[in-house]
């Protein structure tokens, strides 16, 4: 054997051109918020949140993305995990669900959500939620809030908040959630780092000592905030670590 | 002889949690270690007085993903030592806040490069664990990576006069490591057996290419112990009189298996790839928290010392105790 399970893609559902959905003929036992290695043989492996339990939702950016966007249906693919800590299984409170960019996909996996609110450049950014209320912020201004989605109005209560996007804009928006008075130990978000073995073992995903694989991906916000890599430094593939 | 004196004999393997925040992090939350061992520093610099004067490049990237698969039994790595500027680690070591010593291991691609390295950061180490082991090479660095046998005097006779500290070489399961270990004792304070064992070979069988992206892979967990056990107790039968200590690496997994090497003749103990992942009932492979890294060096050091107690002994008296 070898860790990889090999998984038959059953449906694509396309989003928009570069926004796509890879449904599995396999569901993991897997918790919202926790990601599987993708294996395209020859060529590379990366981290990528399931976006439900058999699925995973891919915006292309690169060449790795670019080759998964070449499978079809019927096509196989190969997965080891899921790995990492999720989000916490909400204890009754309802969730304000924030995402940006690439992090709005980990957050369908959530149960019990009360408002999405996502963030995008433009409407066909912003997906299409279902039992859920929406909230949206588009640079451009062609769906919901135009602008940043620390604008938008973000519901404010008894609530926890799961933030997934780019540091930058987990901050902004967990700072902008402390000054309306919402506890930091309610607001989670999910770290990206440059993930190697993901195993816990080669420490190259570390950022102020926390494995983003085996402590993270998700942190409780008043537990890293003021950790000095926060939204400040990374590793590269070499272990060196830059400015972000 | 100078040597390494630690409050608890248990060390990280190196490349195995690798940078110095991840050291401290398990340091504050009490993990039972005597010191820490950061990944490999390599001939690299961003200084380009140095880049003209030594050959140094700025940096080497290791493999492309995969480096690690874990086949149910034993875990292969092919990281191939990937390796930031020595400048860009003193900055690190200049930041650290750490209470336990730091062991430096260095690698080169000539004799030179170990004792540049070494003079560089020598203040941050209590100790250099020389790297002239790595099974995992890339183009171009069979002078590094290939038999050592002839080179290994050539590295380890000049660096007395670099370092005070004591000197750890370590060596290959893979190699004729009894003729190295005669060749090296009169000049080094301690052996360090052993890097990881193969390389290995795992084939995905569907696009019938390698899993690991470097092809072959340095095996390493608990299904290689009793080889590394054999290599400590052959090495122990050589280095004995002679004062050479010897640190053990591979596959430890439980307490018991501290106290085997201990019999076996190893002074120090290295905790590899089980320190930081579990294996799961399924026989995949999950990482550990800091908190639970914590928890299991404690069931180590705590299983040790009670056996130590148990049997009214200690570890120097197990130390190379093994009836044959």
């Amino acid at each position: 054997m070898n860790q990889y399970r090999l998984v038959t893609i059953k449906e694509i559902i396309t989003y928009h051109d570069d926004l796509k959905c890879f449904v599995f003929d396999h569901s993991f036992d897997s918790k919202a918020g926790q990601f599987v290695m993708v294996w395209i043989p020859g060529m590379d492996e990366k981290p990528i949140s399931l976006s439900s339990p058999d699925r995973i939702t891919i915006k292309r950016i690169g060449p790795f993305t670019k080759e998964i966007f070449k499978l079809k249906a019927g096509d196989k693919l190969q997965l080891r995990g899921p790995f990492g800590n999720g989000f916490p299984e909400s204890l009754g409170e309802k969730v304000i669900a924030i995402g940006g960019g690439c992090g709005i996909a980990p957050l369908f996996h959530i149960e019990n959500v009360d408002t999405y609110v996502f963030a995008g450049k433009t409407k066909e950014d912003i997906p299409q939620v279902d039992g859920a209320k929406l909230v949206a912020a588009t640079e451009d201004g062609t769906l919901g809030t135009k602008g940043f989605v620390t604008e938008a109005p973000i519901p404010i209560g008894d609530f926890q908040y799961y933030i997934c996007g780019p540091e930058i804009m987990m901050k902004a928006v967990a700072e902008k959630l402390i000054k309306e008075k919402v506890d930091a130990k309610n607001i989670f978000i999910s770290m990206e780092r440059y993930m190697k073995c993901a195993i816990g073992v080669c420490g190259n995903c570390s950022f102020s000592g926390y494995r983003v694989c085996a402590d993270g991906p998700v942190f409780r916000y008043d537990i890293i905030k003021d950790l000095p890599h926060f939204n400040e430094l990374h590793r590269t593939r070499t272990g060196e670590l830059v400015k972000k | 002889m100078p040597k390494i004196k630690l409050d608890i004999p248990l060390i990280n393997a190196c490349g195995i949690g690798s940078y110095l925040d991840v050291f401290e992090r398990l340091e504050k939350l009490g993990a039972k270690f005597g010191a820490w061992l950061p990944k490999s520093l390599g001939p690299f610099s961003n200084n380009p007085i140095l880049q003209e004067k030594y050959g140094w490049e700025t940096e080497k990237l290791g493999n492309p993903n995969p480096v690690i698969v874990h086949t149910g039994s034993v875990l292969l790595n092919s990281m191939a030592l990937p390796t930031h500027p020595i400048e860009t680690w003193i900055e690190e070591f200049e930041k650290a806040d750490l209470k336990l010593p730091i062991i430096g291991s260095a690698y080169g691609f000539c004799a030179e490069d170990y004792a540049r390295i070494m003079k560089m950061a020598d203040k941050y180490v209590i100790a250099w664990e020389l790297n002239v082991s790595c099974p995992n090479k890339q183009k171009g660095e069979e002078s590094l990576m290939e038999s050592m046998t002839e080179k290994v005097k050539s590295i380890v006779r000049p660096l007395r006069e670099v370092t005070t500290k004591p000197i750890i070489v370590k060596l290959s399961p893979n190699e004729d490591y009894a003729t190295m270990a005669s060749i090296v004792k009169d000049h080094v304070d301690y052996i360090a057996c052993g890097n990881t064992v193969g390389p290995g070979l795992v084939i995905d069988i569907y696009s019938r290419k390698p899993v690991l992206a470097g092809v072959y892979g340095g095996m390493s967990g608990p299904a290689i112990k009793p080889k590394n056990v054999k290599m400590v107790n052959d090495i122990y039968d050589i280095v004995k009189d002679s004062g050479v200590e010897i640190i053990a690496y591979g596959g430890i997994d439980t307490w018991e298996d501290v106290i085997e090497y201990s019999i076996a003749g190893a002074s120090l103990f290295g905790l590899g790839t089980r320190a930081f992942m579990k294996i799961m009932p399924d026989k995949s492979v999950q990482g550990m928290t800091s908190e639970e890294v914590v928890e299991y060096t404690d069931d180590v050091w705590n299983g040790v010392q009670q056996f130590l107690i148990d049997n009214n002994t200690t570890l120097e008296e197990l130390k190379g105790s093994l009836i044959k």
